[in-house]
């Protein structure tokens, strides 16, 4: 099937309108998201956001009510084989046949993929301590993440898709997955899209990062701009306050008295006049992580329209 | 509900209500039927009794055996999550025990007082085999809470215990006292809550069943035997290897199970011709009853999944939808092949050991009189192909319904088939006791099939269109499909032609039957079904 002109062909993923209901909850809600190539893409967003379905969709799991999913330029439910023959795909539910053994998951894995490596196959194995005669069943959870890993990995895909991977797991198998994403990404031309809860692990990892929010895209883009447009500023009113006042572009406060803190979205240039504007003075100013941009985003803990 | 017997009474309520309804339904449906019908036309529903108590008791066994089935899960017994509960084990065991088998006595009860007994079918005071259900409740509920830990094991266990209580019912109803079997019976049900809450208190105590410590044994031997290492020769084959040690093994485990319980039979019966005639009937036709419902579990990511809809890995394998339904649908011929291989080999076994070697002699010489050596010898051939190209049909139309990924479709096909299984056996019973009805009944089923054979031929045709439409399959695959259904029908013909006489039934009436009952729409429709459940 011949790639469609009409996406971008440097765009590994394209995602225009995709609109997807459960019922009467709204899962995906008008989303549009473009994957550079060579990206390594974050997907955030709080449990029921909408990462794993959009992620179904990139994988044709899901049929798009409306909008358009493409991947390498293809679609992905019109075109499984094509599309799916160039990603490598671990699900948080690692799904793997319990009855196989490592070394036959492997062996059967390799029969898909004509860019099946071996040796990295064997590297893989062997720095995640895999016994080929285990029973995938008898394994831990991390090590039924990392044979998961070896199976997505070793043929090299061009787009490596991992949802929720680190999910339940120990610090040392999550650095295991991070190093494979790390590694993905020093072989050109090779994206990454993964979903996260740890946000620490996507700020590492992460060029570009997406939030989503109760199906829709709060903010999509690079994860240095994204940060530069958030600033965590400290403000110091006169008298004290019963609640935060009304700030532009706040996204969630914090404090008492005269000190609050606010997360704000916007231009930094703006913030000084807007403090000025309600009778403070900002004492602390700094890049947000994501973390904590997360957290105002979508869970705020005070609430964002303030007193006049 | 601030009881445990209460609480543990609403989880298993809830989750199978509308199933509990279902029969409570059935069973109001019939006993009016039974105080409307004359009492001659009401014995006819005898068969429809005995078919929805026959259903029931498969669907309470599996409601109250309630084990965790998840596919690939360590614990494959009582519901792990439920030894946290600050209940003792004897509680935890006790309840579900009696639920389950108060459940199948009120069934059959009901079925009797409300059906049976005013229509003349059953004595009044035939109460006993209600006390023979409870049993048979409580024994598997200790097989599966105590003996096995893997669900295949479960099932072989089941599959050998079935027939058992089944023979034991009838010998103790003929041949001993009512004193006799209540004892037995009594006896059975407190030995079976022993074993159960020995078996549950072990499991929640950490401790490991006998059989998966021996499983486990045995698998470790098996994990130093020499594995193939080279490579597939393309990926449909792999996934024609994923899908046969999946799932290829169980048609034939579970016909050579039931072949084990004729053979170990052997000494303790004594098999006259009618008996030899019965037995052979059941050995022709168990492997099509049974692939109805292999077929179902054949469709599913993991034979024992609960959920239909494909698992993400499955889901994700780089093949169109159309290789991925023909990898289901070759292991599926090659498990009715092997079904078939199994059943033969072990019927020739159980024939020349049981010594009944010489009727079947007999019965084969009467065959052969006056027929010619090509006839002969061609109903071999016929008889096999027939047998596997139907076995293959079936096993591919239960796969395909339970493919669509649909709880809705299954329930609906099942729905479907049970209602054209009781109407026409209901039609025959009835046409048994009033012959004049023949002609009317033959009269009905040709209308019947004047319109069922288009629709089919053009939902087949509907259907071909888009597979070839939607290039989920190459047209030379749809032919072979095609072709594997038309030599299937056409040995089941033949077959018929040789072996009924037409003064029985005619071979036209025959032939639209066949045509009618070998599906052909589910089994063309897997990749489509697939499609539908790979891409929600």
């Amino acid at each position: 099937m011949m790639a469609d002109d009409l996406f971008a062909p440097e765009a590994a993923i394209d995602i225009r309108g995709v609109t997807r209901r459960f019922g009467d909850r709204a899962a995906l809600d008008g989303v549009s998201l473009t994957v550079p190539c060579g990206a390594v893409f974050g997907l955030v967003g709080a449990n029921g956001a909408g990462k794993t379905t959009l992620i179904r969709h990139v994988l044709g799991l899901l049929r798009a009510a409306s909008g358009s999913v493409r991947v390498f330029g293809l679609d992905p439910v019109a075109d499984p084989a094509g599309v799916l023959g160039r990603v490598g795909y671990l699900a948080e539910e690692n799904d793997l046949p319990g009855w196989m053994r490592v070394d036959e998951l492997l062996r059967y894995t390799r029969a898909f993929y004509p860019n099946w490596d071996d040796a990295y196959a064997a590297e893989l194995s062997r720095a995640f301590a895999l016994e080929p005669a285990a029973r995938i069943k008898n394994l831990s959870k991390g090590q039924k993440a990392r044979a998961g890993l070896v199976a997505a990995l070793a043929h090299r895909p061009e787009l490596l898709v991992l949802d929720e991977p680190s999910s339940g797991l120990d610090p040392i198998v999550r650095r295991d997955i991070l190093g494979a994403i790390i590694h993905t990404i020093a072989e050109e031309g090779r994206t990454v899209l993964f979903s996260s809860h740890l946000l620490d692990e996507v700020e590492r990892v992460s060029d570009h990062v997406a939030m989503i929010d109760r199906g829709r895209v709060v903010f999509s883009g690079d994860l240095d701009e994204v940060k530069e447009m958030h600033r965590r500023l400290t403000l110091r009113f006169e008298v004290p306050r019963p609640a935060p006042p009304a700030l532009a572009g706040a996204l969630a406060w914090e404090g008492s008295g005269r000190e609050w803190t606010a997360v704000c979205a916007g231009r930094p240039a703006e913030f000084q006049r807007a403090a000025e504007a309600c009778g403070a003075r900002i004492v602390e100013e700094r890049v947000p992580s994501l973390d904590e941009i997360f957290v105002a985003q979508v869970g705020t803990h005070c609430p964002v329209r303030g007193e006049d | 509900m601030r009881s445990p017997a209460l609480a543990l009474a609403w989880q298993l309520w809830r989750p199978h209500r509308w199933g509990f309804c279902a029969i409570g339904a059935g069973l109001a449906v019939l006993a009016t039927l039974c105080r409307i019908l004359p009492a001659a036309s009401s014995k006819s529903l005898g068969p429809l009794t005995g078919l929805l108590v026959f259903w029931a008791l498969i669907y309470l066994l599996s409601v109250f055996v309630y084990s965790d089935l998840s596919p690939g899960a360590k614990h494959a017994g009582f519901p792990a999550r439920m030894f946290t509960l600050p209940v003792r084990t004897s509680v935890l065991v006790a309840w579900p025990m009696f639920y389950g088998m108060a459940t199948v006595a009120l069934l059959w009860l009901a079925a009797a007082w409300l059906v049976l007994v005013p229509c003349g079918l059953s004595p009044a005071h035939g109460w006993w085999p209600a006390l023979l259900c409870a049993a048979c409740v409580a024994c598997f509920q200790a097989i599966a809470w105590t003996l096995v830990g893997s669900p295949l094991a479960r099932l072989v266990v089941a599959v050998l215990v079935l027939p058992g209580w089944v023979l034991a019912g009838v010998h103790s109803a003929f041949f001993t006292s009512l004193n006799g079997l209540v004892t037995g019976l009594v006896g059975a049900i407190a030995a079976s809550y022993v074993v159960a809450v020995a078996g549950v208190g072990r499991d929640r105590r950490g401790g490991t069943p006998l059989v998966v410590w021996l499983l486990r044994r045995l698998d470790g031997i098996m994990s130093r035997l020499p594995r193939r290492r080279s490579s597939f020769p393309s990926s449909a084959r792999a996934q024609l290897w994923c899908e046969w040690r999946e799932k290829g093994l169980v048609l034939p485990l579970l016909l050579g199970c039931f072949m084990l319980v004729l053979l170990l039979s052997i000494p303790a019966t004594e098999f006259d011709a009618l008996l030899l005639l019965r037995v052979l009937a059941a050995v022709l036709v168990l492997p099509l009853v049974l692939a109805s419902f292999v077929g179902f579990g054949m469709g599913k990511t993991s034979f024992w999944a609960k959920d239909l809809g494909l698992s993400p890995f499955a889901a994700t394998r780089p093949l169109s939808s159309g290789t991925l339904a023909l990898a289901k649908l070759r292991t599926a011929a090659l498990s009715a092949a092997a079904g078939w291989a199994v059943m033969l080999l072990l019927t020739v076994l159980w024939v020349v050991l049981s010594g009944s070697w010489g009727q079947v002699a007999k019965w084969w010489g009467l065959f052969c009189q006056g027929r010619g050596a090509v006839e002969i010898w061609a109903v071999v051939p016929l008889a096999l192909v027939g047998a596997i190209g139907q076995t293959w049909a079936q096993l591919a139309a239960g796969l395909s319904t339970a493919l669509t990924g649909r709880a809705w479709v299954v329930n609906g096909v099942t729905l479907l088939s049970l209602v054209v299984v009781a109407a026409l056996t209901t039609a025959g019973v009835w046409t048994a006791s009033h012959p004049d009805f023949l002609d009317t009944l033959v009269g009905v089923l040709w209308g019947v099939a004047a319109v069922a054979l288009p629709a089919k031929l053009l939902a087949a045709w509907s259907v071909v269109r888009a597979l070839l439409r939607q290039r989920l399959l190459e047209a030379t695959v749809v032919a072979g499909l095609l072709g594997v259904w038309v030599v299937t029908a056409g040995c089941l013909v033949g077959l018929n032609y040789l072996l009924i006489p037409d003064a029985v039934a005619p071979i036209h009436l025959l032939a639209a039957g066949i045509v009618l009952g070998l599906p052909l729409v589910r089994p063309l429709a897997a990749p489509l079904a697939l499609a539908w459940n790979r891409h929600r």
